[in-house]
């Protein structure tokens, strides 16, 4: 047989497949996909992306970048959204030196140089917020204690207390804030001290 | 047991390769129309695309319109039990889509090509 009309029936043969297959696959309707705004509403119903193995797996990423130990980094703020962490790290390399990471997917950006304000908190290391496995239950709790009917989560984020002075006698260490908002009442926010107790 | 001639080896590796050559073409193409029809489709990769902690598979399509064009694209996106999502990216759930359709499209091109012949 003459090799291009060999070539012919064979393209010939898959084209018709193609298009049988592509008759059941027409039936079933363009199904499946859905749009950011649901996807995102999805991930706050769902807690906002609080989880601890990401917020240490995150940790982990800026400490392998700048050389040092997990956990030994300091921090100045762990912010938590559904598809992404900002981390506001000092570098230990260079003391004073502040830079903010993303950590999306797995993957670490690269450094974006913070500016520090005179008289800010200092940092925390991440063992100091022992509640740190309890993330998703604070994120509930907050939730449930603020109680707004059509609510839905905002920031959720670990820094030191905002306030050293108005907090000095209560409990030490970094705090938890999960901001809610809710479109006819504004925003409300629940604090945790380090513990996970509400303050 | 009769070895065949080297001309008639020579066509049937010929015909195996254009035949893997068209049913790659034709792989393509139904993953094509299938993410097309069927975005949800892209979700059955999930168990190779989506990493430990990231179960749950949802398709994000995203409609970007410019002067003139709309585009369509589809993403897989996973999430975790609390909301935590991660992108794969496409080039797992395109692989497998194409390496899942291939086969049975060389199977059948194949199958055809020998009964024409066999005429």
């Amino acid at each position: 047989m003459h090799t291009v009309t060999l070539a012919r029936l064979i393209a010939t043969t898959a084209a018709r497949l193609a298009a049988v297959l592509a008759v059941p696959l027409a039936l079933a309707g363009c199904i499946g996909g859905q749009d950011h705004a649901e996807i995102r509403a999805e991930a706050l119903q769902r807690g906002g992306g609080a989880e601890p193995f990401l917020v240490r797996e995150a940790e982990a990423a800026v400490a392998a970048r700048l050389s040092a130990e997990p956990g030994t980094l300091v921090l100045a703020s762990i912010s938590i959204a559904p598809d992404h962490l900002a981390l506001v790290a000092a570098d230990p390399r260079i003391p004073g030196n502040w830079d903010r990471y993303r950590y999306a997917s797995g993957r670490l950006g690269e450094p974006m140089p913070v500016r520090a304000r005179p008289g800010a908190p200092s940092g925390f290391r991440l063992g100091e917020f022992r509640a740190l496995d309890r993330l998703p239950t604070l994120v509930a709790d907050a939730r449930a204690r603020i109680g707004f009917a059509e609510g839905q989560l905002g920031t959720v984020e670990i820094k030191p207390a905002v306030n050293a002075k108005a907090d000095e006698g209560r409990r030490p260490g970094p705090r938890l804030w999960v901001r809610i908002t809710d479109p006819r009442r504004g925003t409300a926010a629940q604090q945790y001290d380090a513990e996970g107790r509400p303050l | 047991m009769k070895r065949p001639a080297p001309s008639d080896r020579a066509s049937w590796t010929a015909i195996a390769a254009m035949a893997a050559a068209a049913s790659m073409v034709a792989a393509v193409f139904l993953v094509l129309i299938l993410w097309v029809v069927w975005p949800g489709a892209m979700a059955h990769a999930a168990p190779l695309a989506c990493p430990a902690g990231f179960p749950d598979p949802f398709v994000l399509e995203e409609v970007y319109s410019l002067p003139g064009e709309t585009r369509w694209t589809w993403s897989l996106v996973c999430m975790s039990a609390h909301g935590a999502i991660f992108r794969p990216g496409s080039t797992i759930p395109w692989a497998l889509g194409v390496a899942i359709l291939w086969l049975p499209c060389m199977v059948i091109a194949l199958a055809v090509v020998h009964a024409r012949m066999k005429r």
